[in-house]
């Protein structure tokens, strides 16, 4: 664990001068001799905020970049979260774990708790509950409160007039946001389930601790040789303005990873007021160095943008999201067992991804209507993924049809586990979205050697690596004519060539690389 | 693989104040050696609130009185010696030394020997144990109690030489943090006596630069003086530092990490100190290990102002590898004197040397010093005459038994 002998000075003086020069003696030392090593610092606020959530694809990406370069040797990596208008360094073993967290598999309708399983659960309060059941009770009450609180919002925003029913219904959905991040990123040191466990007497030898708070009170002072690095939902948990001042104030550099500009490309697919996209887009191209892209759509989208905005050329650099679902396929989740009985026995074919209108899950549900009626057509659909926006009259239409629980199936969360087993054993994949920023969901299903229908807009075809059949998304004849083929084909396992597909080592690398060219540009000025 | 029981009087999964630590260390080398280590946590519950483990056996539970329950510097006594005569509580001991059916039991510091003590005669065990002493407790037990104000404390101090005398002679070997009290425990036992020093853990902390706990800003420079709250931690600081607040300029701090903050906080609150205290000196009290790191990466050097406590402190070790300039007294230095010196350590005993000491601290900041790594000071190191003691029990064990 021996330091060489070290530059002296590097720090102890306030930067003054030639923030340049500060920098050119720290990168020589690098050169030089072992340390310091630069320094990066990776914002794991997102993964905070989701912490014991289902990680969505963003969420998923900041977890699966940071335990790559949490660990890596060349840099120094500081795990830090925005936390009352101050980057906060946390443990790195703090940093692990809450990069490391899963969910509790949740199949469709069962939500099993550990607490009501558990025997040892110590029976509290009146009503001869015990606590898990009190908790497993709360959560079907907040369930069953939050439809009604839906259906009298739908009801409330018909009674405003029209020219203001949009501004009406954007402000109920930002301040749900407002609520929600309020609500879960209070939550920061959550209690385990280890823990009723550990609360018998005497418990000999124990094994078990309390989880330890997270420790926020380290606020980072960057230096101008720092890196930020964001790759989570930038727009919920950070504050640009304050981060802004900073920037100016210390020098320091940001990198960040724009995943699309849906948003602004088309606002009618999201949920908040288009302004504030617009206004998170132009921080990120005002304070930042350099921009990772997930796609070249994404690239070609952002620098129209700053084109169209007016804003200098930012450097980008485009990597590709990880294809690699790790976790052993299994149907254990899946606890309704006539449904996983049809499953194992039938053939159907797969959408994965939000429930949400740009999925255009619409279009399979039209699709579906219609080619039940065709006694050639035996495939089912089973989507999974959480109902998300604007498509509330669509799913009340499916779940009134009659081919909802028999030849369509809804899971509204699967862990990868149970995912990956639905992959492999669908017939075909489909991901008719109306545009992406790349189409995580195609590859998933080329890494399980499944067939791909996948839509021509945005970034998918990228995602369909030159495997997938590619459709445009409002072609519903060419759906159709696909779909039948598929059905009347036999079962087919593509063969994918080795290295095509995308790994989250091969993304981690290639942040890696920007983050480095950053640097170096930095040592030649 | 041999199986060792460590016993301790308090939790050690996360460790905070020295004697944690120290234990803590030992199972993880013997742990490293190859050995079994199973932990017996004993305590108060109540005691160790927010330090995230369950004790093996609550001695809250306890049913008997406690003896001199008003006296701080003898809870450790009275406490442990629950475990030995609470008919409830040695049930439960009887219990989990039973259960974990060890080939070598571990003591750490003396006062759960009655309850170990008692349980070897009644069960007949031959096992051996090995005694770990982190001080000369009732030297250090006599200090305290007088300070306290005690009265009629010789036979409580005496009552503690006793144990360690009895202890001392009935164990298979014994380890002491410095050469003094090997001495000391030599005169009492034919016994196997070793010296294990104090150590530390090697850290990388450059990383931390500009990485600070409010309120210390990046534009303040800083000395840091990290200690439990062991009462004699704090007994240098009024001769020793705050004197030395005239020598700070604005901008310069004196931080005190660590729960000796708390013993601290009452010193300045008079006239002669508080606004030049409220505006130089920033106590934070416990922090975590992270925060610690920062203080280290950060600061300007370190003070070790500690005049009182026997065996060594474990906080010199951690000073001397953290390429800080360090000022501390001989006292600090107890069981490290070899280090007194090293480039950039300054000796100072007496208030004058010590502010003018610091004053050098702030003007000669000159950091990191580039000091080379000093391997001897990790537990790896320190704590290998302990390892050897356990593997000596642990042959000496197969031998009784075959």
């Amino acid at each position: 664990m021996g330091e060489s002998k070290l530059t002296p000075q590097i720090h102890g003086t306030a930067l003054q001068g030639d923030g340049t020069s500060e920098v050119q003696r720290i990168h020589a030392s690098w050169v030089s001799g072992d340390h310091p090593r630069p320094r990066i610092f990776f914002d794991l606020s997102t993964s905070l905020a989701w912490k014991g959530r289902h990680a969505v694809g963003i969420v998923r990406t900041e977890r699966e970049l940071a335990a790559r370069l949490l660990e890596d040797r060349d840099f120094d990596v500081v795990p830090v979260v925005y936390h009352e208008g101050f980057f906060r360094a946390i443990d790195p073993e703090a940093a692990r774990d809450l990069i490391s967290v899963r969910t509790a598999p949740v199949s469709r309708g069962t939500a099993p708790h550990p607490l009501a399983d558990n025997p040892d659960a110590t029976k509290l309060g009146d009503g001869g509950l015990t606590k898990g059941q009190r908790i497993a009770l709360s959560k079907k009450l907040a369930l069953s409160l939050t439809r009604v609180l839906r259906l009298l919002a739908r009801r409330a925003i018909k009674q405003v007039p029209e020219r203001a029913r949009e501004d009406v219904r954007h402000s109920l959905i930002y301040a749900r946001s407002a609520f929600r991040r309020l609500v879960y990123t209070q939550n920061i040191a959550n209690t385990s389930p280890h823990l009723l466990a550990a609360m018998q007497e005497d418990h000999s030898l124990s094994e078990v601790a309390e989880p330890e708070p997270l420790d926020l009170s380290l606020i980072v002072h960057p230096e101008a040789s720092d890196i930020l690095f964001i790759c989570g939902l930038g727009w919920d948990v950070l504050d640009w303005r304050t981060l802004s001042i900073s920037k100016v104030r210390h020098r320091f550099k940001i990198a960040a990873v724009v995943y699309d500009l849906i948003p602004e490309k088309f606002p009618e697919f999201l949920g908040a007021p288009a302004d504030f996209w617009n206004n998170y887009f132009l921080h990120m191209a005002d304070n930042c160095e350099i921009l990772f892209c997930i796609s070249k759509s994404t690239e070609r989208d952002l620098l129209a943008y700053l084109k169209q905005t007016g804003r200098q050329p930012v450097r980008t650099e485009v990597f590709l999201l990880g294809a690699n679902l790790t976790a052993e396929p299994s149907a254990t989740e899946i606890t309704d067992e006539q449904l996983k009985r049809r499953l194992e026995s039938r053939r159907y074919a797969l959408a994965v991804g939000t429930f949400e209108i740009r999925k255009n899950y619409k279009l399979l549900i039209d699709l579906w209507e219609d080619l039940v009626n065709d006694n050639r057509f035996d495939l089912d659909l089973v989507i999974v993924g959480m109902p998300g926006w604007c498509v509330d009259d669509l799913i009340s239409r499916l779940r009134g049809m009659p081919i909802f629980g028999n030849r369509i199936h809804w899971f509204h969360r699967l862990s990868d586990s149970g995912l990956s087993w639905l992959y492999e054993n669908c017939h075909l994949s489909l991901f008719p979205s109306l545009y992406e920023g790349w189409g995580l969901p195609v590859v998933e299903a080329l890494q399980h050697h499944r067939p791909v229908i996948a839509s021509s807009r945005g970034a998918t075809p990228e995602a369909g690596l030159g495997m997938a059949t590619i459709l445009d998304p409002e072609d519903y004849p060419a759906w159709k004519t696909a779909l039948i083929e598929s059905a009347l084909s036999e079962r087919q396992v593509l063969n994918i060539p080795p290295g095509l597909l995308p790994t989250w080592d091969d993304a981690a690398t290639s942040v890696k690389s920007g983050l480095n060219s950053l640097l170096e540009v930095d040592t030649v000025e | 693989m041999t199986k060792v029981l460590q016993i301790t009087n308090y939790p050690t999964r996360r460790p905070r104040h020295g004697g944690q630590i120290r234990a803590s260390q030992t199972a993880k080398q013997l742990e490293a050696a190859g050995f079994q280590v199973q932990r017996a946590p004993i305590f108060i519950r109540d005691h160790y609130r927010g330090h995230g483990e369950l004790p093996a056996l609550d001695l809250g539970r306890a049913e008997t009185a406690r003896r001199f329950p008003e006296i701080f510097p003898l809870f450790d006594l009275t406490t442990a010696e629950l475990a030995a005569i609470d008919p409830e509580c040695f049930a439960a001991f009887d219990r989990i030394m039973n259960e974990a059916a060890a080939d070598i039991i571990l003591l750490e510091e003396p006062w759960l020997w009655p309850a170990l003590r008692r349980w070897r005669l009644e069960q007949k065990s031959t096992k051996p144990v090995i005694f770990n002493a982190y001080n000369i407790e009732y030297r250090s037990k006599a200090a305290m109690l007088e300070k306290f104000g005690m009265r009629n404390s010789d036979a409580a101090v005496s009552e503690i030489e006793a144990l360690e005398r009895d202890l001392a002679s009935s164990v298979y070997g014994l380890t002491t943090t410095t050469e003094a009290d090997a001495e000391v425990f030599r005169a009492w036992t034919t016994q196997r006596v070793e010296v294990a020093a104090n150590g530390t853990t090697p850290q990388r902390r450059s990383h931390l630069r500009g990485v600070l706990p409010p309120p210390l800003e990046r534009e303040h420079k800083f000395v840091v003086f990290v200690a439990s709250a062991h009462p004699p931690n704090a007994e240098g600081f009024a001769d020793l530092v705050l004197p030395a607040l005239n020598t700070l300029r604005s901008h310069e701090r004196i931080v005190v990490a660590g729960g000796v903050a708390q013993l601290i906080a009452p010193m300045i609150q008079n006239e002669k100190y508080n606004y030049r205290a409220r505006d130089r000196l920033i106590l934070l009290g416990p922090v975590s290990d992270l925060a610690l790191n920062s203080l280290y990466a950060n600061a300007s050097g370190i003070i070790l102002p500690i005049t009182a406590g026997g065996g060594s402190n474990l906080k010199t070790a951690e000073a001397l590898v953290s390429d800080r300039s360090i000022v501390g007294t001989s006292v600090a230095f107890r069981g490290f004197e070899k280090y007194m010196n090293f480039p950039m350590v300054k000796i100072a005993d007496d208030g004058v040397t010590f502010a003018g000491a610091i004053r050098s601290l702030f003007d000669e900041a000159h950091f990191p010093l580039g000091r080379p790594p000093m391997p001897e000071l990790f537990w790896s190191s320190t704590l290998l005459p302990q390892v050897r003691l356990v593997e000596a029990a642990a042959g000496a064990s197969v031998c009784s038994d075959s």
